[in-house]
């Protein structure tokens, strides 16, 4: 009980709470802003949190994601142009109510959905972690090994459109977390005489450059693209006639608000499902419950609701595995082990135990982070509406000078900024080519545990595979991960291509 | 892999060619860590516990066999080939360059300066000649540089 109140208390010091706000505030303008995405957001927020303590760094970084999450439909309502791919379903009703000059009241629904979404989330996530956590304590290495031999299989598969090249880029990953000093003998790997690598690649630098560096890339080769086309660049804007929400629309949309709140949470817990497929899958459940005289597809706020209930459901939920085993089952989660390292904590089952008070803390923050987003979100409405149309001419080389701002901070060395680019041109080149980003960064961070729960595992079975047959748990896991690669082999490319086409 | 017609293959066509320049990458890229990389930059360990090598020849060879799989099973799908409708490249490696050259002005000049330089370089690569933006960003990421610096981050 007194590490609950020290953590609530340091959740609500003058210093986490402006975090929490200027992290909210930063989210939203990241969310509303077509083409800065989520992760690259995380990504350079990382190093910003430097020098803040640890539970102000983490709540300005779950500021961010939530609050991106919830902006994400801005742009999805006003301009049919989503600012995050999850809010891409919301598009469908979304767009339909702007036109029929009901912009404000889809946008209303969609943050009344989206902090209710979060908050009940961000409760199971309390009630989940620790019990999960004190039973992943009772694994092994065998088992962590099958655990995390699972996660990467389902996160590779359903990550892009090819499981194999989900595989390739998650295995990569693997392979440069290997880079640095060997963990049990402490000799030299793959540093090439460097002794910037014996610390291995910094995971700063190498998350800026694989998700902002890369995306600003791809960006500008948009912007480029559109401007030799001659393409105009819509702007948004609130129609006079748009109205409030009443408490009846309030009761009509709450059953889809609840379920889909439900199926955000699931995608959360399972690795690899993440915000898009949790917001689409939502969205298909709402419309299998829809009543005679529901337009989903023509304008129903119902559609708006269970988009983004679902979207905001999925962050707080995909924390459960990250607290409990350590293991991130998004790119997020990824992006925050880093700012989790950076401030000395391993996630992890053990971290309640080491560090009882920042856990109630963050927990604390998380709940404050939902209140804020509902104030900021309704008292910013009309601001964030009009700053969708920054022009990508500014927000490029901003972004830019902050992935090299960013990357300098881990270590203070240009080094830093060097692996950076080269990531970022690798993350590029894989992208490009169709080799999951989200996949190579997941392997990255994993890979460090994933070898020393492999080393130990077989060293504890004395090398024999058949003695996973003496660990039914993680046979299970095993055959799990040998069902889904058969599974999604073929499904993979199908669901892309449905997630492409918004079907 | 195929033209239009089911089953039938053009061996010249892109996506043919785009399938062996990728395994021709990614599984010599493995050969290469597996037998230049990782015997060249690895010290072997001693006799306690596993190889050093172990992992990263494990992960390298199991790319390399799944990119051949890949390939394999690219030559036998009957899926018609998708279009590939992507930017060219010289949009990417112009703005890696203006980057790579903002990030050495900022390694001789430091960052406020190299900071301003980075930006304008990279403003003019994505096409601005208006002097309004040109001269407004550069002095914005050079104050805020500057500020930053002042606070001792």
């Amino acid at each position: 009980m007194e590490n609950v109140l020290l953590g609530a208390g340091d959740a609500f010091s003058l210093s986490a709470i402006i975090a929490v706000f200027g992290g909210i505030l930063l989210g939203y303008i990241v969310g509303v802003v077509p083409g800065l995405s989520r992760p690259a957001a995380l990504a350079v927020a990382v190093p910003l949190t430097y020098y803040m303590s640890p539970i102000s760094a983490i709540a300005f970084l779950v500021g961010v994601t939530k609050a991106s999450a919830a902006g994400g439909a801005t742009g999805a309502i006003m301009l049919n142009t989503p600012g995050e791919p999850s809010s891409a379903a919301t598009c469908f009703d979304g767009y339909p109510l702007a036109k029929a000059g009901k912009a404000a009241k889809a946008l209303k629904i969609a943050l009344y959905a989206s902090v209710f979404g979060d908050m009940v989330s961000t409760l199971v996530l309390i009630a989940l972690a620790m019990p999960l956590a004190s039973f992943a304590l009772k694994m092994g290495p065998v088992e962590m090994t099958a655990v995390m031999i699972f996660a990467l299989t389902f996160i590779a598969a359903l990550s892009g459109d090819s499981l194999t090249k989900g595989l390739i880029a998650g295995l990569f990953g693997i392979l440069l977390a290997t880079v640095g000093l060997d963990p049990e003998s402490a000799t030299p790997r793959m540093t090439f005489g460097m002794i910037e690598l014996f610390d291995g690649i910094p995971l700063v630098a190498a998350t800026v450059g694989m998700l902002a560096f890369t995306e600003m890339l791809v960006q500008s080769e948009n912007y480029l693209r559109a401007r030799k086309s001659g393409e105009e660049i819509q702007r948004m804007e609130l129609l006079p006639d748009d109205n409030g929400v009443s408490l009846a629309e309030v009761r009509e949309v709450a059953p889809t608000t609840i379920r889909s709140t439900l199926v955000g949470i699931a995608a959360g817990i399972i690795p690899g499902l993440g915000p898009t497929i949790g917001a689409f899958l939502a969205y298909v459940v709402a419309k299998k419950f829809a009543k005679p005289g529901d337009r989903y597809g023509e304008g129903d706020i119902k559609g708006v609701a269970a988009t983004e209930a679902a979207d905001n459901a999925v962050l707080p939920a995909s924390f459960i595995p990250l607290f409990a085993i350590g293991l991130p089952g998004s790119v997020s989660a990824a992006i925050l082990v880093a700012a989790f390292m950076m401030h000395g904590v391993v996630p992890g089952p053990l971290i309640f135990e080491q560090h009882p008070r920042l856990m109630y803390g963050i927990y604390v923050s998380m709940l404050l982070a939902s209140v804020c987003m509902l104030i900021v979100g309704r008292v910013g409405l009309t601001f964030f509406a009009r700053i969708g149309s920054v022009p990508a001419v500014i927000i490029i080389p901003m972004v830019i000078v902050f992935c090299t701002f960013g990357a300098f901070l881990e270590q203070h060395a240009m080094f830093s900024v060097y692996a950076m680019v080269v990531l970022g041109v690798v993350g590029y080149v894989m992208q490009r080519f169709g080799y999951s980003v989200v996949t190579f960064l997941i392997g990255f961070v994993i890979g460090p545990l994933f070898e020393l729960s492999l080393r130990q595992a077989i060293i504890v079975t004395n090398g024999r595979a058949s003695a996973v047959f003496e660990h039914p748990i993680a046979l299970g896991f095993l055959v799990m991960a040998i069902a889904a690669a058969i599974f999604f082999t073929k499904p993979a490319a199908k669901f892309a291509d449905a997630q492409r086409g918004g079907s | 892999m195929n033209s239009g017609t089911q089953g039938e293959r053009d061996w010249r066509s892109p996506q043919f060619r785009r399938a062996v320049g990728e395994v021709v990458v990614v599984a010599g890229a493995s050969l290469l860590i597996i037998f230049w990389v990782i015997p060249a930059q690895t010290t072997p360990g001693r006799e306690l516990g596993l190889s050093p090598q172990l992992i990263p020849t494990v992960c390298s060879a199991a790319i390399g066999l799944l990119a051949v799989f890949r390939f394999i099973a690219t030559l036998l799908s009957v899926r018609p080939a998708e279009a590939i409708d992507a930017a060219p490249f010289r949009y990417a490696i112009g703005m890696i360059a203006a980057t790579a050259a903002g990030i050495a002005a900022i390694t001789y000049l430091g960052w406020p300066t190299g900071g301003a330089i980075l930006s304008l370089l990279v403003v003019l690569m994505l096409g601005e000649r208006r002097p309004l933006i040109l001269g407004a960003l550069p002095v914005s990421v050079a104050i805020l540089l500057y500020l930053i610096q002042l606070t001792g981050i």
